[in-house]
């Protein structure tokens, strides 16, 4: 018996339409689908009917066969919907029109009219129409109740963003679903707007729905702090914690790390547990906070208890001292464990160790620890030592893999990039005084290699300049911009020497000089890509007596 | 007929065709280093990148003794600039686009112009301008002079002592901040009466009121008012936006009649005030209600979407530009040079002003199809001309009290803003005889 019903199904006309739909042959897919129409399938046969007839660009038939099904059964919302959507998709309006308000006529006290007229009037981007039904919905049924989405998607098409995110608060309370589409809704809200979006989804009483949402726009604006200060104020309790771990989950794709830190940290303290603190150590030294891993580290190391506790924590550890520089501490706490260690694991930590050197300019110990680890000559740390030497042909190797996110690095590799000399010791011997911190003598040093390095001098000058102004040694950066720009005047660090030159003069209240410069890099340098900020810069300058407060 | 599809060109056209590319992208390129035509051309369309600053650009190369030609509905509104080095270089700095418009160039735009609806008018001397500001205002704090600064536009304020005095008559072309012309101070008090700002403002102008010899707020603002319809009657022109222009046209037409409330005068609203109004004394406006209730947030009910009152607050749409003859009708056509023709719509005190309480003869410059009401009027009033734009900030539709300024530099080809720069614009133009 099943057989035999089986078969029969195989040979009705809408599995035979919707095989023939999935095999690409459209036209008689679309012949099956009419056949079907007449049996029990026939929401079904025209809804199959509805996606070829739009792939074929035959709307204006189907607009026909919808009406024929809605004359048959005037009460089925979908063959209406579908008569809508094909009036309207063959620009059709008024008479689109005039299928609503029968449709409003023939279910009187329903919401689905409105509902569906609403949708498609809001892709089309008709807003201001769809207010028109909103309201004849207010007048007819006496409520838009059933019109919450319609409503908020309305606001913001209109940019009425205080009325969106009331209306989508009001959504998402009620229904968690929504928070995709009120967030894909919010998420278009201009840079100024966003404030009062926040004031709406923040103001009490806290409840989950706009809280998720709040947090997944901020999240989307890059603003992952924020993020999750909208969620952490949500009472903690087993969905709160399982939304935070989704929340984390979301903020380390996003490259958000501090606010999945954060995170983690309100979820260590409600239940503690030494893995989370280690993740949350983690995500502090990918979000450039290596101070605050260390804190983590030896919290996740008390909870583990002295056995097992410092030898999981050391990675984090050590990974938090490299980037700190601080080798001698690094350097200890593998000598303390050195001996629970295995093969690979000392292999690996021997290079945090190294790297924790190298960071604060200890070549000498960085080499040792390094003697006996693996290493090759693409290595980001063979890179650097080759830098410390001179060795830029060796430099350029390594520091191809350097972290992007390190402004050291990248300075590092924009200069042995830059210039095609294979070796100078002079400016190895600068970056090396450089890491060791000593800002004074190295910005000497910079301008020492100049000559060493002719096709990438203006890169030494520059951040020479930088390192003297950051030590407030004006009169001795002027003097090297002026330098950049008599001699290097074709160098892509000429027009940024002369904003830098710019801006301070402005700080020290020369305004009339800052216009000079702004308006001189301008003019010498019109293919800068610092024009827009110069342009930015020059109009601030000149009404600087009306400068708005920050 | 127009075929699609590849199409074969001799080597000789591929080079021709390569060649004028090249030329359409070098002004992009190093402005000053380009070969030097004689004139450029500043574009209007969607080939500018800052169509704010050009009209600074146009203002300050008539104010340095330069020619400089509008032209009417061709590219959006284009200027025609000598090109002079002081020319390329203030465009260079201000990161306006040119194109380099040699005399064969020129003589096409000029075939085109006199075929098309469009036109070219010399613009001679640039207008002095004044906007009518507290001194105390930023420039934020209204469109107009935040247009003018981004511009680099220069204007002159002035203020209820200067206005009285008579300076008006000083210059061509006179801008309204957002005022109150009714002395009511926008009937904040009922939302911000504690407010400092709001304290602030309200206690020196009744010190200014005071010193100027006027009992209330309201005789002063009427005294200001009164003189401002002096300065159009005298050939003056005059722009206003927001609150300043319903307010304007009540505290002309009600100038013999209490239409404040006792808040700001002492004295309750005359209960029958609307049927005493002078019209005749207004630019644009007639037979409007004034609004007499204490607790309502609005003057009268010339504005249409009365946004402070919240059971009468109307949504935003979007209003369109009018089309207008640019050789027979070329002020109208002048302040709607854009390169948008449907712009989204802002609120302010008054967004905009129902067509039921214009006067015949008023000139409907935008307005919202379908809706009762527009939102840019212009008319002429005795020897000047009057020119009211409805809402506060093109670019802050909402526009709430406390709201971050708006920062013009991530607007710079704002549509909206252009309406305004039009009007600092036109007064520069010369008079040409209709072709009538």
């Amino acid at each position: 018996m099943f057989i035999a019903a089986a078969a029969s199904a195989q040979n009705s006309p809408l599995v035979r339409a919707m095989q023939q739909e999935t095999n690409g042959d459209l036209r008689a897919a679309a012949a099956a689908y009419r056949d079907a129409l007449t049996g029990s399938d026939a929401v079904a046969a025209l809804l199959g009917l509805e996606r070829v007839f739009t792939q074929l660009g035959w709307n204006d038939s189907l607009a026909d066969v919808a009406a024929g099904q809605v004359k048959q059964n005037p009460k089925e919302p979908t063959a209406r919907a579908v008569q809508l959507r094909a009036l309207y998709a063959a620009r059709r309006e008024a008479d689109a029109r005039g299928a609503y308000l029968a449709w409003v006529a023939a279910a009187p006290g329903e919401i689905e009219p409105y509902r569906t007229w609403s949708h498609i009037l809001l892709d089309a981007g008709r807003a201001s129409t769809v207010d028109t039904v909103i309201s004849e919905a207010q007048r007819n049924l006496g409520s838009t109740k059933g019109l919450t989405t319609e409503i908020a998607q309305l606001r913001a098409a209109l940019g009425q963003w205080d009325h969106a995110s009331v209306a989508w608060r009001e959504a998402v309370t009620q229904q968690d679903f929504l928070i995709t589409a009120a967030t894909y809704s919010l998420r278009a809200a201009p840079f100024e707007s966003r404030r009062v979006v926040r004031a709406v989804l923040l103001s009490p009483p806290v409840t989950p729905g706009p809280r998720k949402l709040l947090g997944a726009l901020e999240l989307g604006w890059g603003n992952g702090r924020e993020a999750w200060t909208a969620l952490s104020e949500l009472t903690l309790d087993d969905s709160t914690a399982a939304l935070w771990q989704a929340f984390v989950l979301d903020a380390e794709r996003g490259g958000q790390y501090i606010a999945a830190r954060d995170a983690l940290i309100a979820l260590q303290r409600w239940r503690p547990d030494a893995r989370i603190a280690l993740r949350a150590a983690t995500n502090a030294i990918e979000g450039g906070d290596p101070q605050s891993a260390l804190l983590l580290a030896a919290q996740a190391a008390e909870k583990l208890g002295p056995k097992d506790g410092p030898v999981a924590a050391l990675p984090v550890k050590l990974r938090a001292l490299a980037a700190l520089g601080r080798g001698a501490e690094a350097q200890k706490a593998y000598a303390d464990l050195e001996s629970s260690l295995g093969e690979n694991e000392r292999n690996d930590m021997r290079r945090l160790v190294a790297r924790a050197w190298i960071k604060g300019g200890g070549v000498t110990e960085a080499r040792a620890m390094l003697s006996g680890a693996a290493t090759d000559a693409d290595d980001e740390l063979a890179g650097w030592l080759a830098l410390y030497e001179g060795n830029l042909a060796g430099a350029r190797r390594g520091l191809k893999r350097a972290d992007p996110r390190a402004a050291e690095a990248v300075f590092a590799f924009s200069f042995v990039s830059r210039t095609r000399v294979e070796n100078a010791p002079l400016a190895g011997a600068a970056f090396l005084t450089l890491a060791r911190g000593d800002s004074a003598k190295a910005a000497a040093a910079f301008v020492r290699a100049v000559p060493e390095v002719a096709d990438a001098a203006s890169i030494l000058l520059l951040v020479a300049a930088r390192i003297h102004l950051a030590q407030k040694r004006e009169a001795d950066a002027i003097s090297l911009w002026t330098q950049l720009l008599g001699s290097h005047a074709d160098s892509p660090e000429a027009a940024e020497a002369e904003l830098e030159w710019a801006r301070l003069l402005r700080r020290r209240g020369d305004t009339k000089g800052a216009i000079g410069h702004l308006e001189h890099m301008i003019l010498t340098w019109p293919e800068s890509a610092l024009l827009p900020q110069a342009r930015h810069e020059l109009d601030l300058a000149k009404t600087s007596g009306s400068e708005r407060p920050e | 007929m127009t075929q699609f599809g590849p199409e074969r060109i001799s080597r000789r056209e591929a080079l021709l065709r390569g060649t004028a590319a090249f030329a359409a992208i070098a002004p992009l390129h190093g402005i000053l280093r380009a070969p030097a035509a004689d004139h450029v051309l500043v574009p209007m369309d969607d080939g500018q990148r800052q169509h704010l600053k050009a009209y600074g650009l146009a203002f300050r190369t008539i104010k340095d003794g330069q020619s400089a030609e509008w032209l009417l509905n061709y590219r959006g509104g284009s200027f025609l600039l000598p090109g002079s080095p002081s020319v390329r270089r203030d465009a260079a700095l201000a990161g306006v686009v040119l194109e380099e418009f040699d005399a064969a160039a020129i003589a096409d735009m000029r075939r085109e112009v006199a075929a098309s609806n469009m036109d070219a008018v010399p613009l001679e001397k640039a207008p002095k301008v004044a906007v009518y500001t507290p001194p105390t205002a930023p420039p934020w704090d209204d469109a107009v002079t935040l247009a003018m600064e981004y511009a680099g536009i220069e204007y002159v304020k002035l203020y209820d002592e200067e206005v009285l005095k008579g300076d008006l008559a000083k210059y061509d072309w006179v801008h309204l901040h957002h005022e109150d012309f009714t002395g009511q101070l926008h009937k904040l008090h009922l939302s911000y009466r504690d407010a400092p700002w709001y304290i602030a403002q309200r206690d020196m102008l009744q010190l200014m009121a005071r010193n100027l010899g006027f009992t209330s707020v309201p005789a002063l603002k009427k005294g200001v008012s009164s003189k401002i319809r002096d300065y159009v009657m005298n050939g003056g022109f005059l722009f206003a936006m927001c609150g300043a222009t319903e307010t304007l046209e009540l505290a002309n037409a009600g100038a013999n009649v209490d239409i404040a409330g006792a808040f700001s005068d002492g004295t309750p609203v005359d209960p029958d005030a609307s049927a005493k109004m002078d019209w005749s004394r207004a630019f644009g406006c007639q037979g409007a209600q004034v609004e007499t209730g204490a607790a309502v947030s609005a003057m009268s009910d010339i504005d249409g979407h009365q946004v402070n009152v919240p059971a009468r607050k109307q949504p935003l749409g979007a209003f369109t530009l009018f089309d207008f003859a640019a050789k027979f009708d070329p002020i109208p056509a002048m302040l709607v040079q854009n390169h948008r023709n449907v712009i989204p719509d802002y609120y302010g005190v008054t967004t905009s002003f129902l067509k039921r309480v214009l006067k015949p003869g008023v000139t409907i410059l935008a307005n919202e199809p379908g809706a009762p009401w527009v939102k840019y009027i212009h008319g002429h009033y005795e020897k000047g001309t009057w020119t009211f734009l409805g809402g506060h900030d093109p670019e802050d539709p909402q526009h709430n009290i406390g709201s971050p300024p708006t920062e013009l530099a991530l607007h710079p080809t704002s549509p909206g803003y252009r309406l305004i720069l039009n009007n600092v614009l036109f007064p520069a133009a010369k008079k040409k005889p209709l072709k009538t």
